[in-house]
């Protein structure tokens, strides 16, 4: 005897399928809903955390368990996501041992493109790095495992995939290895190409055929390799030209040093002619050469300066880090509560602007005693421009980066920065002018 | 009355239209007050105006207030009625208009999910389930 077939799962399967297609020829074919935005720029896109809807209203909200990824998101002209649409023809065919992320979905809509990516957890090498616990050993291992990704870009895909961005802050040390992310800029090699569009990379890591003066190779890569290995060495940000004995200065053994100077030569023809060269070389040098040994200058004058400026380094980049969390969880905030926050900072600052005013032109006892000039400078100062240097930096600006003139051009750390410099300039100019207005009474 | 389905013209009208006023204009509605449009859909659909306020699950008084005009429903309101009384798109869509709301807009994600659920008939618990599963607010 048959049994009936249950087709009531089937029936809402197939409407919720239904369903979704009927949203993307609406245009909607968001299946993920955003828990932070990275990075939001109507140029060249933005980057979001998100999870998959059904996974977050399952748990009624962010959960630390649900698995999260990175969404990218390109205007329809950019070409930023085709190297992405590459690597995961490459995954599906199991053309990458994991140094990675496992793309998940690339899309194409009328207006936008964007890209899905498993979100790998971990520090990123800047942070690795700084932690300071990274024994020379260690070292060269990572090295050699981060060459391994590169090279399965440059060997594994045909044409190789030109990363065109590697940097510390660009490779993430999970627990399954060094993991290479961000290839916005990324390219396909095409023979015969004289110059690739037009985006730079980071100054420093960036080759200088990356700058237009010809097609960037993988080659371009193995620059970056280099600078990326004298970070790894050094702690140290690398200086825009390579030589030996700046290496050597900083602490970089005489075979390592030659080795970061040719990969990092001006000139493409005079580098490793591939990352497996590079491993080659770094793999053959002596185990002494790892070992972390002190520059020419050190135990000398400049010794203790330069464990300072490590531990500067080190600290700044805690800094950084620490700082980054910290605005990772006030972008949390709901937008309403930000905008009551913005009603409430502008109250308070005109609160000050009245109460100075006041105190310009009906001066208490002591006020009235002080010159006309001192109390307008001295109020409109300290009651006026310092709250709203606070009240600047305080401000809930998500949403205003983009209507706002004064904040289009600049992110929080430039405005923090620029508003702590106006009141320290404010309060510098009063105790100034006092100085001068006081003596007189 | 022959149910109407949201065939692909009807959605790419939808979609085309710089404001969803030309596509309704389009089509040359009368103006009619939501009590009077709702009264004359319960006759033609022969329903019972206690039975639509429980199956829209609306307050009796409240609702027996919408059907004659005393109060004005907010748009979710007006959309439980809807599927209570298995309105069609272009049905409900009037009765919004009626209610001086904004009628249901597909590139708004949250009314494709309730166009494409009154579309397919489903229930007013269907499509709060498919709203919250999409991560969208309710109608109740």
């Amino acid at each position: 005897m048959m049994c009936p077939m249950d087709t009531t799962g089937d029936i809402e399967s197939n409407f919720d399928s239904e369903l979704d297609c009927f949203l993307r020829a609406c245009g909607h074919d968001d299946r993920w809903r955003v828990i932070e935005v990275l990075k939001d720029d109507d140029a060249t896109g933005s980057t979001e955390v998100v999870v998959p809807v059904g996974a977050s209203a399952a748990h009624g909200g962010f959960n630390s368990a649900v698995p999260r990824y990175v969404r990218k998101v390109y205007p329809v002209q950019s070409d930023g996501a085709d190297v992405y649409e590459v690597l995961q023809r490459a995954q599906q065919v199991g053309l990458f041992s994991g140094h990675v992320p496992k793309i998940v979905e690339c899309l194409r809509g009328p207006e936008r493109r964007s890209v899905v990516m498993e979100y790998v957890e971990g520090p990123t090498l800047s942070e690795y790095i700084s932690s300071g616990n990274v024994s020379p050993a260690a070292v060269k291992y990572l090295f050699l495992q981060i060459c391994m990704a590169v090279r399965e870009l440059h060997e594994c895909i045909n044409p190789p995939v030109i990363h065109r961005d590697l940097k510390p802050s660009n490779i993430i040390i999970s627990p399954s290895g060094p993991q290479l992310i961000d290839f916005g800029i990324a390219r396909l090699w095409h023979e015969g190409a004289e110059c690739d569009t037009t985006h730079f990379g980071t100054r420093r890591y960036a080759p200088p055929e990356q700058f237009g003066f010809g097609q960037t190779s993988v080659r371009s890569d193995i620059y970056a390799l280099g600078k990326v290995l004298f970070f790894c060495l050094t702690g140290r940000q690398p200086p825009n030209a390579m030589d030996v004995s700046s290496c050597e200065e900083a602490g970089v053994a005489h075979s390592i040093a030659r080795v970061i100077c040719k990969a990092c030569a001006f000139d493409p023809r005079e580098r490793y002619a591939s990352v497996r060269e590079l491993s080659s070389a770094v793999s053959s040098l002596p185990q002494q050469a790892w070992m972390k040994r002190p520059g020419p200058n050190s135990g000398g004058l400049l010794a203790p300066f330069d464990s300072m400026v490590n531990q500067a380094q080190g600290a700044l980049s805690n800094a950084r880090g620490v700082a980054g969390s910290f605005l990772r969880l006030l972008r949390r905030i709901p937008r309403w509560a930000g905008v009551i926050w913005n009603l409430l900072l502008l109250c308070e600052l005109a609160l000050c602007v009245m109460g100075s005013q006041f105190a310009i032109f009906y001066p208490n006892a002591f006020d009235s005693a002080l010159p006309f000039w001192f109390r307008v400078m001295e109020y409109d100062l300290l009651t006026v421009v310092v709250p709203a240097a606070l009240v600047s930096i305080l401000l809930d600006k998500r949403g205003m980066w983009k209507r706002v003139p004064v904040f289009r051009n600049c992110g929080q750390l430039q405005v923090c920065l620029v508003g702590t410099g106006v009141i320290v300039m404010c309060f510098t100019v009063t105790v100034c002018a006092s100085l001068i207005a006081l003596p007189k009474l | 009355m022959e149910r109407e389905r949201l065939t692909e013209e009807l959605l790419h009208e939808l979609l085309d239209a710089p404001t969803v006023d030309s596509f309704l204009g389009s089509h040359e509605l009368p103006d009619i007050s939501l009590s009077d449009y709702l009264q004359q859909l319960l006759e033609e659909k022969h329903l019972e105006r206690v039975r639509v306020v429980r199956m829209a699950d609306l307050n009796e008084t409240f609702g027996y207030q919408i059907f004659t005009g005393q109060r004005h429903p907010s748009r979710n309101k007006v959309l439980q009625i809807a599927f209570a009384m298995a309105l069609s798109v272009r049905e409900t869509n009037r009765a919004l208009t009626a209610a001086g709301v904004a009628r249901l807009d597909p590139k708004c994600r949250r009314d494709a999910i309730i166009l494409f659920c009154i579309d397919r008939a489903r229930s007013l618990q269907k499509v709060n389930e498919e709203l919250y599963r999409l991560g969208e607010d309710t109608i109740c």
